[in-house]
């Protein structure tokens, strides 16, 4: 993967964009670069599938090429793109579905879905993700987009488009849950 | 990152949230893992095809930006002339000087428009007599005025005609 240039990496998002916007491919490619893993690792989330993950992550950064001269972007470009790859995945999805009737409706979940490799993880690994994969909904994916992905609470709440204060009660609420769960103690307590 | 990870302390803190141990969050990420790199094949045909419409579809605009730029000045430049000319241009040295004060001035002849016929009409209108021919009205709007100058500029530009005053010409 080429690196960026010193001078794109001190370069917001912002930034780059208005680069990009002007004509600057070499702008576009340091964004594309910035942001490919994490649009891969967030398709994969919501979709359960290597192939069906190209997809998304293809199409999301095509989305973005075609959005590209009217797109305004104030702060990180992962808020912007966290909810399209999610309407993405899920637009494909309720295509297969069509397609492919009685597709299982537990892809829906892709919380349990299990990716390649997760089968080796420590138990104690599998226990977190599966009592991450219990959580309510919107716990869960708050959760997964704070701890996972790293983003600031403001930066959750931009992608999600809620107040600030309920991704606080729900991040409450998750890693309370978590916390009184029997199976992921001894990890949370860090022995 | 801001509230995310204190290294000077073994959980993370998060304005008011319960501590999130780094192993529990560590756990967490590589429970989540998914990496493209573990399939260089597929990372590779997805930069390909992802840079290559970024290079064709920006790089395209930048063109389309390019030409717009130059189109416009040269319009610009032709409209200029034409006030220019139409300013300084002698009556006696005009190579479509109408005459009995009637214009006829044929825009389909070969090669088209020049920049003359805009000379031609703009001293015209300048001397304010006369009746031109309805073929000056370029515009369509049933005035023959500044506007139609500024048309057959533009159409001479487009056409990108010689400036040879023995082509066409009222007759």
């Amino acid at each position: 993967m080429p690196d960026e240039t010193s001078a794109d990496e001190s370069r917001s998002d912002a930034a780059l964009l208005g680069l990009a916007q002007r004509g600057e491919v070499a702008a576009f490619e340091a964004l594309y670069f910035r942001h490919r893993d994490f649009v891969y690792r967030l398709a994969a989330r919501f979709t359960g599938n290597h192939a069906a993950t190209l997809d998304v992550s293809q199409e999301t950064f095509a989305y973005l090429i075609k959005r590209l001269p009217t797109l305004e972007l104030t702060g990180k470009l992962s808020t912007w793109l966290y909810p399209i790859v999610k309407n993405i995945a899920h637009t494909q999805h309720r295509k297969r579905q069509r397609e492919v009737p009685g597709l299982n409706a537990v892809v829906d979940d892709p919380s349990l879905v299990r990716h390649a490799g997760s089968d080796s993880l420590p138990d104690q690994h599998q226990h977190l993700r599966e009592a991450v994969a219990n959580l309510p909904e919107a716990q869960r994916e708050v959760v997964l987009m704070r701890i996972v992905d790293e983003m600031s609470v403001d930066e959750v709440a931009t992608a999600l488009n809620i107040p600030i204060g309920t991704v606080k009660s729900r991040l409450f609420h998750g890693l309370g849950t978590l916390r009184q769960n029997a199976a992921i103690k001894d990890l949370w307590e860090g022995l | 990152m801001a509230g995310i990870r204190n290294t000077d302390q073994t959980s993370i803190n998060d304005d008011g949230n319960p501590d999130v141990p780094i192993p529990v969050a560590e756990a967490l990420r590589a429970a989540h893992r998914a990496d493209l790199n573990a399939h260089p094949g597929d990372r590779a045909t997805l930069d390909a095809a992802i840079l290559g419409m970024a290079r064709r579809e920006i790089g395209r605009r930048r063109t389309s930006s390019w030409v717009l730029w130059r189109v416009g000045g040269g319009l610009a430049a032709a409209a200029s002339l034409s006030f220019a000319a139409w300013a300084l241009w002698p009556i006696s040295r005009g190579p479509s000087m109408p005459t009995g004060g009637i214009a006829t001035f044929d825009i389909s002849k070969p090669g088209g428009v020049t920049i003359l016929d805009a000379f031609a009409l703009a001293r015209l209108l300048e001397r304010g007599g006369g009746q031109p021919s309805v073929t000056w009205d370029l515009t369509g709007d049933g005035a023959i005025d500044q506007r139609d100058v500024d048309a057959i500029a533009r159409q001479a530009v487009r056409l990108s005609t010689t400036t040879d005053a023995t082509r066409g010409g009222p007759a």
